[in-house]
């Protein structure tokens, strides 16, 4: 009877585990071409490493890539992908500046959007290391500007853009073809969508071509 | 070396116990726990989330509800690396602690056997570095939990004994991130294996 009762528990235990279930991995949004050709090279981030951002300390820039870096690092489940503010832009992986200074501050606002700032993102030329891989020689640019407009359409349209930038150097080289996405141009929304992160999930877990700038 | 200062701690326990008048059982267990996979995903390959082999130490402490059964409360901590694992690869995504509660109710078959049943909590406490991506990020779930358990005694003298325990847990797990996503809840199952030291001032 009771040498009996330990075969039993020991059998339920054993039960308990042949029961596991294998569930569904659930169907995603259909991702876009994150290179501007399909033949480019792959550009990502080291996973597990956190990509250092640098802000121009001028204006509500930092708080912008703050914001840009969470909600693009929210896109992941695994990991994949976070940043961190670097204060010193000698040890920055990607720099963020504004092209002729800070705007008025303004708070931000849900008022529809308006272009009324653009952004370009520069990404470096690669050279061979000497293991023969790609490397960038420098590290990746971002540089935002406005134009003379309503202050909080300003500020609504620089934090919508930054983001965009950002996802470009996470490297998503090509722009959506869908207007809601974040990565579409013009740029209407303040967070990535689902075919963004799609697409962006889909580029981190693509072995990449190139590696990043080492200082 | 590392155990030194649980240790101590657990014995200051049982010191501070012993003037009780009633029937008192305390237990500190350290060992190890197995979890199984957490998400099994796909992008571009397929690959599993799964905690690593966790360092587990634990406290308990209960009282007997007769000459054969006694009721106890089961505190466990684990910490280890939240893993992700790919065809030959594996990659750390965060440290990630797990907090265990249990009331335990527990049944002596045998002079020097114990079996256990209990209903309790299981916490996920992941790391703060990095967890806004990862699926912890809008949540540290805390999940209810059953839980089985087996051991073997030996009497080391009137009121010690060590035992070697073996334990089986499970719950529903899910995060809120995971569900945006459109994952379901799984079930995870936990295996524990520790070494017991018990101390107790029943009357034997």
């Amino acid at each position: 009877m009771r040498s009996s009762s330990v075969a039993t528990a020991v059998l339920l235990l054993a039960g308990a585990l042949a029961g596991c279930q294998e569930p569904d991995v659930p169907e995603r949004t259909q991702p876009y071409e994150f290179r501007l050709s399909p033949a480019d090279p792959v550009f990502r981030w080291p996973v597990g490493v956190p990509v250092r951002f640098w802000a121009e300390p001028s204006g509500a820039l930092p708080e912008y890539v703050t914001t840009g870096m969470l909600s693009w690092a929210n896109q992941f489940l695994y990991g994949e992908f976070y940043g961190e503010l670097a204060s010193d832009s000698l040890s920055a992986d990607v720099l963020v500046s504004y092209q002729g200074g800070a705007p008025p501050d303004a708070p931000l606002t849900d008022d529809p959007p308006v272009q009324v700032c653009t952004g370009v993102t520069t990404i470096p030329t690669t050279q061979r290391d000497e293991d023969g891989r790609l490397r960038y020689t420098e590290p990746i640019r971002i540089s935002v500007r406005w134009f003379s407009a309503d202050p909080s359409d300003i500020a609504n349209c620089l934090q919508r853009v930054v983001a965009h930038e950002m996802g470009h150097a996470l490297g998503i080289f090509s722009h959506s073809p869908t207007a809601t996405d974040l990565m579409a141009l013009p740029v209407v929304v303040r967070e990535p969508s689902r075919a963004d992160r799609s697409t962006v999930q889909l580029l981190y877990h693509t072995v990449p071509n190139i590696l990043p700038y080492q200082p | 070396m590392a155990m030194k200062a649980p240790t101590v701690a657990a014995l200051a326990a049982l010191a501070t116990a012993a003037p009780c008048s009633a029937q008192v059982i305390a237990e500190f267990r350290a060992g190890a726990d197995w979890s199984s996979v957490l998400v099994t995903d796909v992008i571009v390959e397929e690959f599993t989330v799964q905690p690593a082999i966790a360092p587990s130490l634990g406290l308990a402490v209960g009282t007997p509800l007769g000459p054969k059964y006694e009721v106890a409360l089961d505190v466990r901590w684990a910490r280890s690396d939240l893993k992700t694992k790919q065809a030959d690869s594996s990659r750390t995504i965060i440290p990630l602690t797990v907090w265990s509660g249990f009331v335990v109710l527990r049944w002596r078959l045998q002079q020097r056997w114990l079996v256990q049943a209990g209903v309790g909590a299981v916490k996920y406490d992941p790391s703060e570095d990095g967890r806004e991506s990862t699926m912890f990020r809008d949540d540290q779930p805390l999940r209810a939990t059953v839980g089985l358990a087996i051991r073997g005694e030996y009497p080391v003298s009137r009121s010690l004994r060590v035992g070697i325990d073996l334990g089986w847990s499970a719950h529903g797990f899910t995060t809120q991130a995971l569900r945006e996503e459109g994952f379901d809840t799984r079930i995870a199952h936990r295996v524990s294996l520790a070494a017991v030291l018990r101390w107790s001032n029943e009357k034997q």
